[in-house]
């Protein structure tokens, strides 16, 4: 195998061996994983939105040289497998059976000994198709004649999961509801009513390393190297695949090159892992740029929003309706219409709420979580909304929030009791750093014009209910581990977790390695998703070392013979009475113990009445405020950042540089949506699916002045909020609320791109 | 067939490749040299970016063959080599490997090898780049993860300690 690991390296801690490794190019990927004998895959995809496959053959593909063995529908008819996956409903084929649902789904595949033998053959396997009607977008696809993507889900797709209840006969894959107070009477209050419509568009994660999967069998054992998120996941599903239990499937996962959400749940684990069967070899699945656009997109949407205002600012009632977008198959967009239309009204006291939020199945590409999942599409369109009701009601916009936001014993949509709520003091902290109250600054020229903007967002705590074991591990020569299956995707999960198990041990940082994932060794773990990793990994590393230092005080009671009751266990030494401390691996050499290891979990429990959303939708909630100038071109509506602050509520920080760099990463996130991306389709083709014509942030996009805040607690031990997305959905609305200021009329769609500004200003000025 | 000849990190190596093949194939696939990284095979990332008698360019973009006879440098040849395969410490790193560790100039680090090469570069053009400079210059490497504020302390860092050293 090429890929090589480094041994740990005794005296550096885990955060500087991935530093130098990261610096070196020694840090292991996925993609750097060779097999002997390892093929090539490479896939067949549908040119057509949506198509009946009338007839599938790969046989002049499989005489081409290099070919080794191809996959189409005729290896999955046989029953031997279980020919779906899916997150939620398995509904996505291995390769396509009855049809193609999007431009770019799977329909056969190729292995060959080279990838270019690949490539080549591809062209060579014949489909027929006969096209159907296709729908592109969730709005259009719930009325009653749409083309239908799927013709049946219940009853005929098995679900992965609960919580999500799609409709046969329908597009719909799930409807959330909130129903707070009374809509109606809160609008009969009102004097001032105004409802907007806004959009976002489907994007592409784009982490810079693909998405790749080997897979190799022996005998009847499966291992999988996979760039993934959530290697349980992809275990037990790609064991459901051929149907044998979860324990003879290894997933092995190093660093990730990027993820975003890209790489949650399944992806190609499943087909290539059915490949290499076939192949009788190991098989690498490595997609091209291009399939990267068509595999995982985020959820384009739509929300609709309607406010009633008494004149005093006093919000007296809010609609929402949201259409997230999902593309052909469910994947997460049950939970996205959920956790989105939870938290659709804001972070705002407002005594009557109705919140429909749909996901909908279309013939797009897969949508799937992205970093900010489901928020900042509501986001974006009720901080908008926020300004425009301000406009209506002639008050400044801080002022405005100010008036409204929740504070801490409020009461949020779900009717629960909000605790530790920081959204004045964040919002304050971002006005501040743009000096709000100041000035303006001069315009650079006589035809750029200048504008300040806010925003303050509410994100629920993702992956609720959730697990997660972590397991320390100490051997007798000293070493100690820190087994979890959380995986670092660039976040710095392994500092954490080295950093808070020595703590919790209270032992020197050095003395603690993170081996890389591997489930025949790292216990389960729900996936690296939605923000959610250091919380739970801390809460449980303080579990597992109460249960070390629980069972060393057993051990060293019975090597010393003293009731267990005489020992203290701390610091990484067992003591007896007030006698001479042990060290703890010199406790397992003296009872003759190779390793002992504590096991921690950490769960929540939770979950809102279905019909309502009322109830208790998240562990703790995130909240960022962010403030943004900006100067537009008048002539060109070129829109240039002039200073971006963005404050997140951090609670506990465990590595600082590393907690910047996520609140850093979500504004260059957030800065890129506002203005670049978005990906464009003609017949639903893809037409950008390159880094040339689909733009993302660059370091000149950056404005010079770019400050952040991580707002922590005074309390030491404050719950750790996560800061992977937290303060990403709150700059495209603060930057777009900047430019609805200097241009005075309205951009209600992302990005900001010239045309559309300059759009709204000949729109103002007509 | 045809035989290329590439001096990289100051090694001669006869690489067996068609006349088709890319710099960056070149060197990751035939000399497996894996911090040569594709990120968009159309030189707009820069994750792939070697430097050739000293230059930043996409190795994506180059054929392999017009590399002969030039001096291409990829991050295994930054710093200072160890005998023993383990990680390297501190004290085997180049003064800008050692102040992006310093300042953590990376998240995922897919694109680091990319930015350090193109760093090193702009140093040895700048000794004392301004921040305008060092921003006009790393536009080309794109960090998705989006470790930029960090990357442009680290650069800084790097600039201080070549200062020292000299």
């Amino acid at each position: 195998m090429t890929q090589t690991i480094p041994p740990p390296r005794a005296q550096m801690t885990q955060r500087d061996r991935d530093a130098v490794m990261k610096v070196t190019a020694q840090i292991p990927y996925a993609l750097n994983v060779e097999l002997p004998g390892m093929l090539h895959a490479r896939c067949v995809r549908s040119p057509y939105p949506h198509a009946r496959i009338v007839r599938v053959d790969a046989s002049r593909a499989l005489a081409h040289p290099g070919v080794v063995a191809a996959l189409t529908r005729d290896d999955l008819s046989d029953g031997r497998l279980f020919p779906y996956y899916g997150a939620a409903i398995k509904d996505q084929p291995i390769v396509a059976i009855d049809k193609a649902r999007h431009v770019g789904d799977v329909v056969a595949a190729i292995v060959a000994e080279t990838p270019d033998a690949a490539a080549d053959a591809i062209d060579l396997v014949e489909v027929e198709y006969e096209e159907l009607p296709a729908v592109f977008d969730a709005v259009e696809a719930l009325k009653p004649d749409a083309p239908l993507v799927h013709e049946q889900i219940v009853g005929h797709y098995e679900f992965a999961a609960g919580g999500i209840q799609p409709q046969n006969g329908t597009n719909l894959i799930n409807h959330m509801k909130v129903r707070r107070g009374d809509v109606e009477a809160g609008f009969a209050e009102a004097e001032i009513v105004h409802e907007d419509v806004f959009s976002s568009p489907a994007l592409h994660h784009y982490p810079l390393e693909p998405h790749v999967t080997v897979a190799r069998w022996e005998d009847d054992e499966l291992t999988i190297w996979s760039s993934t998120q959530m290697p349980y996941f992809v275990r037990q599903q790609v064991a459901d695949v051929f149907r044998i239990p979860a324990e003879r499937v290894r997933v092995l996962v190093y660093t990730l090159g990027g993820g975003y959400g890209s790489k949650t749940y399944t992806r190609m684990e499943p087909l290539a892992a059915v490949l290499a069967q076939k192949a009788m070899r190991p098989v690498r699945l490595l997609l091209t740029r291009a399939e990267g656009f068509v595999t995982t997109t985020k959820h384009e949407a739509r929300v609709r929003i309607k406010t009633g205002l008494k004149r005093d600012g006093t919000i007296t009632a809010r609609e929402v309706e949201v259409h997230y977008n999902g593309g052909a198959y469910a994947d997460r967009s049950g939970t996205i219409a959920r956790s989105g239309g939870i938290g659709a009204s804001g972070p705002y006291g407002i005594p009557n709420v109705k919140v429909d939020a749909y996901a909908v199945y279309t013939n797009r590409p897969n949508a799937v979580p992205f970093r900010g999942l489901a928020v900042s599409q509501v986001a974006w369109a009720y901080e908008r909304h926020t300004d425009e009701l301000a406009h209506a009601l002639g008050m400044d916009p801080l002022e405005f929030r100010r008036k409204n936001l929740l504070r801490t014993g409020d009461r949020f949509a779900t009717s629960e009791v909000l605790e530790d709520v920081h959204f004045v003091e964040l919002l304050e902290d971002a006005a501040r750093a743009i000096d709000y109250d100041g000035p303006l600054p001069e315009p650079s020229g006589p035809n750029k014009l200048v504008g300040r903007g806010l925003s303050t967002i509410i994100k629920h705590m993702g992956s609720n209910p959730a697990t997660t074991t972590l397991m320390i591990r100490l051997r007798s020569d000293g070493a100690i581990s820190a087994l979890s299956s959380t995986v670092d995707i660039g976040q710095g999960s392994r500092t954490v977790l080295a950093r808070e198990v020595a703590r919790a041990l209270g032992v020197p940082e050095d003395r603690v390695d993170v081996p890389f994932v591997d489930t025949r060794s790292t216990p389960p773990d729900q996936g690296t998703s939605s923000s959610r990793s250091s919380f739970f990994n801390v809460l449980a590393a303080h579990v597992a070392a109460e249960d070390l230092y629980r069972q060393l005080r057993g051990l060293a009671g019975q090597v010393f013979e003293v009731p267990e009751s005489e020992v203290t266990a701390e610091r990484g030494f067992v003591r007896v009475g007030q006698g001479e401390p042990v060290d703890i691996a010199a406790l397992l050499r003296q009872a003759g113990v190779e390793s002992l290891a504590g096991v921690g979990g950490f769960k929540t429990e939770i979950g809102v009445d279905p019909e309502t959303g009322q109830g208790k939708a998240s562990h703790h909630w995130h909240q960022a405020a962010a403030a943004a100038t900006v100067e537009v071109d008048r002539e060109t509506g070129k829109v240039t950042l002039l200073k971006l602050h963005l404050a997140t509520h951090a609670g506990r920080v465990i590595d600082r540089p590393n907690a910047e760099l996520q609140n850093e990463g979500c504004a260059a996130f957030g800065i890129s949506q506002a203005l670049f991306e978005e990906m464009l389709f003609e017949d639903g083709q893809v037409t950008n699916p390159n880094l040339s014509d689909y733009n993302i942030s660059s370091m000149e996009d950056f404005p010079a002045p770019f400050t952040t805040t991580l707002a922590e607690s005074p309390d030491p031990n404050a719950e750790v909020h996560g800061l992977g997305e937290t303060g990403l959905p709150a700059v495209p609305p603060a930057i777009g609320n900047a430019v609805r200021d200097a241009i005075g009329a309205a951009v209600n769609r992302i990005p900001l791109t010239p045309e559309r500004v300059l759009d709204a200003i000949e729109g103002a000025s007509r | 067939m045809t035989g290329v000849t590439l001096h990289v990190n100051g090694d001669l190596h006869v690489v067996d490749v068609p006349n088709s093949r890319t710099l960056l194939e070149a060197l990751r696939d035939e000399l497996k040299l894996l911090s040569v990284r594709e990120g968009c095979g159309i030189g707009m990332c820069g994750a792939c970016t070697v430097l050739v008698d000293g230059r930043p360019i996409s190795s994506c973009l180059a054929l392999a063959a017009m590399a002969e006879g030039h001096e291409v440098l990829t991050l295994e040849g930054l710093g200072i080599p160890t005998d023993e395969s383990g990680v390297r410490d501190v004290a085997h790193l180049d003064p800008i490997q050692a102040a992006f560790v310093a300042r953590t100039g990376f998240q995922c680090s897919y694109c680091t090898p990319g930015i350090l090469l193109t760093t090193k570069a702009l140093l040895a053009e700048r000794p004392d780049a301004t921040d305008e400079e060092i921003r006009a210059y790393l536009a080309g490497n794109l960090c998705r993860c989006g470790s930029y504020v960090k990357i442009l302390d680290s650069v800084h860092e790097a600039i201080a300690r070549l200062a020292a050293g000299r």
